[in-house]
């Protein structure tokens, strides 16, 4: 036993057995505003984009969370508060224990022969492509983002935005014109799809958001003929294929997803018809 | 080679899925059939809807599987909607697997989800996550005898019980089951226990206790099988940590009619079916046996 650990009364697990919580410190909690928080964890993560992991709050609950930004020795996820775990997330102090498990799921497929990419980002939604962002971005591909939410107060991820990329094109939208332009996100998509025709074509569009933005994502790019990945939120009890509660038709989120193209949605009909169950926990 | 008739039922393989895994929604099912599974048991079904626990209710590591989900399902009129859907579009025997807080309730089940006409009733009488709210009727000969009479006196369907390792001795509880009537017995449940994390102080799952299952409990699995077949004479499903053919094999010496597969699903995904049967096909064929039936209790002999 070396001295840091007794020092720290704290037993740095094996982080190799992932399907189990591991326990790790908070080390800052930023409160954007009264219903956006985000949390960094101490350590290391593997994660792509796409995928997710399990975060435990002791003696409260585990829910499923992307990853927003991976530092040096640190990581962060962010919630919009829903209910009795995303409100617990708000009291964390630094130096708190949570675990996590994972990562799970799927990945956005990166082509590295796709050079005109455009993500439709809608609310929290933002949380599940930042990574995505970021690496396309370091992989010098031309991005167009369009990140809309309902007012100014939802645009949490502006500034990270903005830190991955300096001279970043981003659209920004609100419903009710608070910030940015005063449109939805799937009009602004429609303007960049019918202005790309004559321009540079995507080679693809990746969303995540509310499900009804996102059914209206895919049907446009169906319209204008690009393909089109989708990151799912269900419900979570596993994680890992087992609990079966994450079900869409006949495949399940964890495992078969959290992203899926246009070709696979086309399967899944109850694709559009989920509502997160805000505020009802 | 594989294929059998238990229970007056056709089963292409010996694979059932084991309850609590997957056994949710009826289009899943679809994607289970086409991996092979031979029999598809539900999540356990009770008379009112039930949440389970709140997570953390699974994980896993080099101890075992570890769940206590809580026994959420969506209550007794939607799973027989959903049982009666799963027959329209898989051809897959499905075992409805039921359970009570008391006897009546057993009935009740029964009675009802004859309906959706699944084509064998499991009751689950071992679940051991769920002691503050339920009994634990598995836990001795009386009670299990007295679940298994009233389930049979309200249906036609076949019943197979589904028992506890978590007690002192197996065998007068299956003896008691098979002479209260029941077709057939599933052993094993999952083995009570419970994890802590050190770092937190507190147990994982957030019922503290849960139901150890995987790789780890397949000795007490062959263990139990091998007495319950050494004394009652109805059908066995032998459940509990089988992950390859050999394993199979093995739970089929021990006296296993069909062979019950949970966590293996965890470890492998879906296809675990498909793997187990080759690999059951490729022992038959290496060691000279043309149908299961000739392995079935051969270690008794």
């Amino acid at each position: 036993m070396n001295n840091n650990t007794i020092k720290n009364n704290f037993i740095k697990q094996d982080i190799t057995q992932q399907d189990i919580p591991y326990t790790t410190k908070v080390v800052e909690v930023i409160k954007h505003n009264e219903n956006f928080v985000t949390v960094w964890l101490e350590g290391e993560i593997k994660i792509k984009p796409g995928q997710f992991i399990m975060v435990w709050f002791p003696n409260v609950e585990e829910k499923p969370f992307t990853i927003t930004c991976i530092k040096e020795n640190k990581f962060s996820f962010t919630a919009m508060k829903r209910g009795p775990f995303t409100k617990a997330l708000f009291e964390l102090k630094v130096g708190d224990l949570l675990g996590w498990r994972g990562p799970y799921g799927n990945t956005f497929t990166i082509d590295e022969n796709v050079r005109n990419v455009c993500i439709v980002a809608g609310g929290i939604g933002m949380a599940a492509v930042c990574l995505l962002y970021k690496q396309l971005k370091n992989d010098n591909k031309n991005v167009k983002l369009i990140y809309g939410a309902k007012c100014s107060d939802g645009l949490i991820f502006k500034d990270l935005i903005n830190n991955i990329c300096v001279n970043s094109d981003a659209c920004f939208c609100t419903d009710d014109g608070s910030e940015g332009d005063k449109a939805f996100t799937t009009e602004l998509l429609e303007k960049s799809l019918s202005e790309s025709l004559s321009n540079e074509k995507f080679d693809i569009v990746y969303t995540c958001g509310p499900e009804i933005m996102m059914k209206k994502v895919v049907e446009l790019c169906e319209k204008y003929n690009v393909e089109c990945e989708v990151s799912l939120e269900r419900y979570m009890g596993c994680g890992f294929g087992i609990c079966g509660g994450c079900s869409i038709n006949h495949k399940l989120v964890c495992i078969d997803g959290p992203v899926f193209n246009s070709k696979e949605l086309k399967e899944l009909k109850d694709f559009g018809n989920h509502v997160c169950k805000c505020n009802k926990e | 080679m594989i294929n059998s008739k238990i229970f007056d039922i056709n089963f292409n393989n010996p694979l059932v899925l084991a309850s609590g895994i997957l056994g949710v929604h009826a289009e899943y099912f679809k994607t289970l059939e086409k991996n092979n599974v031979g029999g598809i048991t539900t999540k356990s079904i009770s008379l009112d809807p039930r949440k389970g626990h709140k997570n953390p209710i699974m994980f896993n590591d080099n101890h075992g599987f570890m769940n206590a989900v809580g026994l959420s399902n969506a209550g007794i009129d939607k799973s027989i909607e959903m049982i009666k859907h799963a027959k329209q579009i898989v051809k897959t025997p499905i075992i409805a697997s039921i359970f009570g807080g008391n006897v009546e309730e057993f009935g009740e089940l029964a009675k009802l989800i004859s309906e959706a006409k699944p084509d064998i009733i499991e009751a689950n009488i071992s679940c051991p996550n769920v002691k503050k709210e339920f009994k634990l009727f598995g836990a001795n000969a009386e009670d299990a005898a007295a679940i298994t009479n009233v389930v049979k006196n309200n249906t036609k369907i076949p019943v197979v019980i589904k028992l506890t390792p978590n007690v002192t001795d197996i065998k007068p509880i299956a003896k008691s089951v098979e002479q209260a009537g029941a077709d057939g017995i599933t052993a094993i449940n999952t083995l009570a226990g419970m994890r802590i994390d050190i770092n937190a102080k507190m147990p994982i799952l957030t019922n503290k206790f849960g139901g150890l299952s995987g790789k780890g409990i397949f000795p007490v699995a062959i263990k139990n099988v091998y007495e319950i077949y050494k004394t009652v004479n109805i059908p066995i499903i032998g459940t509990g940590g089988i992950t390859t053919g050999k394993d199979a094999i093995e739970m089929l010496m021990a006296g296993a009619s069909l062979l019950g597969v949970g966590t293996a699903v965890y470890y492998e995904g879906v296809k675990v079916f498909t793997k187990i049967n080759l690999e059951i096909e490729e022992w038959m064929t290496n060691n000279g046996y043309s149908n299961i039936k000739e392995i079935i209790g051969v270690a008794h002999e």
